[in-house]
């Protein structure tokens, strides 16, 4: 008996953060990768993708800036074979705008390529362009509002990126039209700065409908994508971007 | 009737604009755009773009479609391969008939 909509399990494609969420993204759900530069999105995106092409899950892949040759060659330099899984059906890379994607009227771009590749994942790259949408925050929240209901009507399971300006420091706002209220599930991805390096961190902030890990992570970028590692023990000040190591700050406590 | 090799290469790369077009779509076949905004990620001025859009139209490689109350332009990318492969048989033709 398969099990309902709601408990189905997504891979994100990065083993440590199929382990911090409980075995993936719940089906069906929105979530929502906000980091600064640098810190992983769209690889995030691209390991959300592969992993819909190992289980033939087929793929909408958005950019809005990045043109398709450049997600093509940052995927084939980790393994993935972007461009043969889009000629096999597997993937469809889009590259439009916020305008055109979303549509005034009748069917948008969006619907139609998810419904021809009969996708089950789609990954928006990121939702920071939908500012050029307009400069009214609240018509902004209810057309986005929109948007992630449409998502859950396609029933896809939906990764969008977000920028997050702040490269380290205590205040991090994640959107300034309120994104992370309206997604089922909400990735921090961060500069933190720990004896004088600054290191990747991932922390899952919120996963509705089951439990996760709350911990910050630190990060790797390498040639074979994101690996999650261990949790930081014995820091503080994580939350801030300057973290410090417990023992040090007793040693100058004394 | 033969396919018109030299017709499809002028239209297809005969001036600036368009080889810089039919590289563009080759390499990015998933950009939908309005023509507007294709000029902008072109670099150019809409207007430049006019014939060479018109012909990649004619040739089949670019379709014009409302989607969303956008007029936007779609890459077949299959045309492109079908239009190559004609090209193929035509030069493996000549070649045989020589």
């Amino acid at each position: 008996m398969s099990r309902p909509a709601s408990i189905e399990r997504v891979s994100t494609g990065v083993a440590g953060l199929d382990a911090m969420t409980e075995g993936g993204f719940l089906a069906g759900h929105t979530v929502l990768a906000a980091g600064s530069p640098g810190t992983g999105k769209t690889t995030l995106g691209l390991h959300f993708t592969a992993a819909g092409a190992a289980v033939d899950e087929p793929t909408v892949y958005v950019s809005f800036e990045y043109l398709p040759e450049q997600l093509y060659r940052d995927a084939e330099a980790r393994g993935w074979p972007l461009r043969e899984w889009e000629e096999a059906g597997l993937v469809r890379v889009l590259c439009t705008s916020p305008e055109i994607l979303l549509g005034r009227d009748g069917v948008s771009l969006l619907e139609e390529s998810v419904r021809r590749i009969g996708a089950k994942r789609l990954v928006i790259d990121s939702m920071t362009h939908f500012e050029s949408l307009g400069s009214d925050p609240q018509a902004l929240r209810t057309q986005l509002s929109g948007l992630v209901n449409q998502l859950r009507l396609l029933g896809v399971t939906t990764l969008v990126t977000h920028e997050v300006s702040e490269i380290v420091g205590p205040a991090v706002r994640l959107s300034t039209w309120g994104l992370e209220f309206m997604v089922d599930a909400v990735l921090l991805l961060r500069y933190v700065e720990l004896e004088g390096q600054l290191e990747k961190a991932i922390a899952v902030l919120k996963f509705r409908g089951s439990g996760h890990d709350r911990r910050f992570r630190h990060i790797q970028l390498g040639a074979s994508g994101m690996t999650v590692e261990d949790a930081y023990k014995g820091v503080e000040g994580l939350t801030g971007g300057s973290a410090r190591r417990l023992k040090e700050r007793a040693r100058r406590l004394v | 009737m033969a396919f018109d090799t030299a017709q499809y290469y002028e239209r297809l790369l005969g001036d600036e604009t368009r080889t810089l077009l039919a590289w563009f779509y080759q390499r990015n076949p998933g950009v939908v755009e309005t023509a507007e905004g294709l000029a902008q990620r072109l670099g150019l001025r809409p207007e430049r773009l006019d014939g060479a859009l018109a012909d990649h139209v004619e040739l089949g490689l670019l379709a014009r479609r409302s989607i969303g109350g956008h007029d936007v332009l779609l890459y077949d990318a299959r045309r492109r391969k079908e239009l190559d492969q004609a090209v193929a048989d035509s030069l493996s033709t000549a070649g045989g008939a020589s």
